[in-house]
């Protein structure tokens, strides 16, 4: 008979801690990491982290290009938040990525829990077609796909694409085919549609179900023509596995929050926070949402500097949680409008109330319970000029992995 | 599956078990209290509990309270299959209703025991593997360390803390964000 490892809980085997722990809010279980040695030891042995929480670990940096059509080097980087980073064991460099053959040109999509979305263009084949590359904890290519996404009649000039759960797509088409904009009776040069094509980790395939949705009328017809997404992506949030997203009024320069879920049965519009007044001219960025502690947030910056964070209660009423100004966290009370401009946020702690801020070359972590800024990283390369994407671990057994690799 | 579900349901629940604790105490119960244990079920399946299911990890003590439970919930799952199978009848709905609430009465006064019997009851559990008892003996576990901070668990558990002051101080700044 095997002897079960004992942990310094009255003697309970490590595989009854496991049960109880995954039973604790995530927040509790990471602050009962410092109890004692067997704690921390059993929450970072990788044989229990497939059922314990896992939550972030860092930030990976790249270029809008991780390699392509210019010969230099591309850079990719991670900044990790622990300490002790042997104990993540992952590849910083993505190195996996260059080894890939074939591929001409690949830029990051997107990414949300866990998984990365990249584009990439073919060496060989039809010029510049567009395929994803999904990336998987741990240097596991998930699949990848040729072509899935572009639709032979349609010209794509510009597409945004997203996540896991589901992706949102965005094209633009082109102003000078005349047919199509007076189909859209739009008269501007530049007509934007969004649809949005849900991948499920089941099967390992693509679903596009824009043809269902333009039969429905009113707000959600008008969200798929009337509004664009933010070109810098502004994140999404997976929550109860519906993926809501920022979306702009072409109009009214609002944002709003679509939500769909991953059959794309439910999907819906959030108004954001009532206060929250988007000036285009003032404020050229958008919103920010986030999923943390289990519930939707939306971030604002206004145009004086004021950092102001949602939360969606259960009533489907915005909370305005907390509110600080960056004139006062970094003290710079010149310019504030040009300051501001300086500063954007990157990711809310999906646990805890933190949120990520990049201001030039430093990546700041502000917490918002003991209003206390850190400065996590000092990078050489200017973190505002490529990506910030936020890093937790997906150490779900995914059949579509199994499947492709 | 044992022979339960052949509709000679009384015959099933008539095959009795015998489950000897580590201390030699015997236990007879109904096979469809014994197979609320996966590793009672896979014994009867493969045939191997002819002279008694020895049970090395388990204290007569801790088996009389994990028979207490299973019985109940053995009861508990023959109402519902009972129920669900010929009747929709309102007042049996309300029958239902009023056997839930009573087990989960039944739950909480069998959750009443002192620290040392619920994580006997949680070994227990966990060899004999029986999911619900589980469940419930670990989210009660579980409850008491939400939301505490490690020193509050170290005091509850009588844990000494055996991180050096150092090694706390870094997984404190690592895991700032879960600290109020």
């Amino acid at each position: 008979m095997d002897c079960p490892k004992r942990s310094a809980v009255a003697d309970l085997p490590e595989d009854a801690m496991v049960e109880i722990l995954t039973r604790v809010p995530t927040r509790s279980v990471y602050r009962s990491k410092c109890v004692a040695k067997a704690w921390r030891d059993l929450m970072e042995d990788p044989s229990h982290r497939k059922r314990l929480p896992q939550t972030l670990q860092g930030f990976f940096s790249m270029d809008k290009e991780i390699y392509g059509r210019g010969s230099g080097e591309h850079h990719i980087g991670f900044t990790s938040l622990l300490a002790r980073s042997a104990t993540l064991g992952i590849d910083r460099r993505l190195s996996f990525l260059t080894k890939l053959s074939g591929i001409k040109i690949l830029t990051l999509a997107d990414s949300c829990n866990g998984l990365f979305l990249f584009k990439h263009g073919l060496k060989s084949g039809p010029s510049d077609r567009l395929g994803y590359v999904l990336w998987y904890e741990e240097c596991q290519l998930v699949s990848f796909e040729e072509g899935a996404l572009v639709d032979e009649d349609e010209e794509e000039n510009d597409s945004y694409v997203h996540d896991y759960w589901g992706r949102r797509h965005q094209q633009r088409y082109n102003g000078d085919d005349e047919e199509d904009e007076e189909e859209e009776g739009y008269t501007t040069k530049d007509v934007y549609r969004i649809s949005v094509h849900i991948y499920s980790s089941e099967t390992g395939t693509w679903t596009h179900n824009v043809s269902d949705w333009e039969e429905e009328l009113g707000q959600l017809e008008e969200w798929r023509h009337q509004c664009q997404i933010p070109q810098r992506g502004p994140g999404c949030a997976v929550l109860n596995g519906v993926l809501h997203f920022i979306i702009s009024d072409l109009d009214s320069d609002q944002d709003q929050i679509a939500a769909v879920d991953v059959q794309g049965a439910t999907r819906r519009i959030i108004a954001v926070p009532p206060m929250v007044v988007r000036k285009r001219w003032l404020q050229p960025q958008s919103g920010f949402v986030a999923q943390s502690q289990g519930r939707l947030h939306y971030i604002y910056q206004t145009p004086d500097a004021q950092l102001s964070i949602w939360v969606l209660e259960d009533t489907q009423e915005w909370v305005l949680k907390h509110s600080v100004s960056f004139i006062e966290l970094f003290g710079n009370k010149r310019h504030a409008y040009w300051n501001n401009n300086k500063y954007h946020v990157v990711a809310m702690h999906p646990d805890g109330n933190v949120v990520f801020i990049v201001r030039g070359q430093k990546l700041i972590s502000y917490g918002m319970d003991h209003k206390k800024v850190g400065v996590i990283s000092t990078s050489e390369d200017n973190f505002s000029t490529g990506h910030i994407v936020s890093y937790a671990p997906c150490f779900l057994e995914l059949p579509a992995l199994t499947n492709k690799h | 599956m044992a022979s339960a579900g052949s509709g000679d349901e009384k015959a099933a629940a008539a095959a009795m078990i015998t489950l000897i604790s580590s201390d030699n105490e015997k236990f007879e119960v109904t096979e469809a209290t014994a197979t609320l244990s996966q590793t009672i079920r896979h014994m009867i399946e493969d045939g191997c509990t002819d002279g008694g299911v020895p049970l090395p990890n388990v204290t007569s003590k801790i088996l009389a309270r994990v028979i207490e439970y299973c019985k109940k919930h053995a009861t508990a799952a023959a109402g519902e299959e009972g129920s669900s199978s010929s009747f929709s009848d309102a007042a049996f709905l309300e029958v239902d209703r009023a056997f839930l609430e009573e087990l989960e009465e039944f739950d909480d006064a069998f959750l009443e025991v002192d620290r040392a019997t619920l994580f006997d009851l949680i070994l227990a559990a966990n060899y004999l593997d029986i999911k619900g008892l589980l469940n419930l003996t670990c989210q009660k576990v579980a409850d008491s360390v939400k939301g505490k901070t490690p020193e509050q668990i170290r005091e509850m558990y009588n844990i000494v803390n055996d991180l050096t002051p150092e090694e706390e101080a870094e997984i404190r700044r690592e895991t700032q964000w879960a600290f109020e």
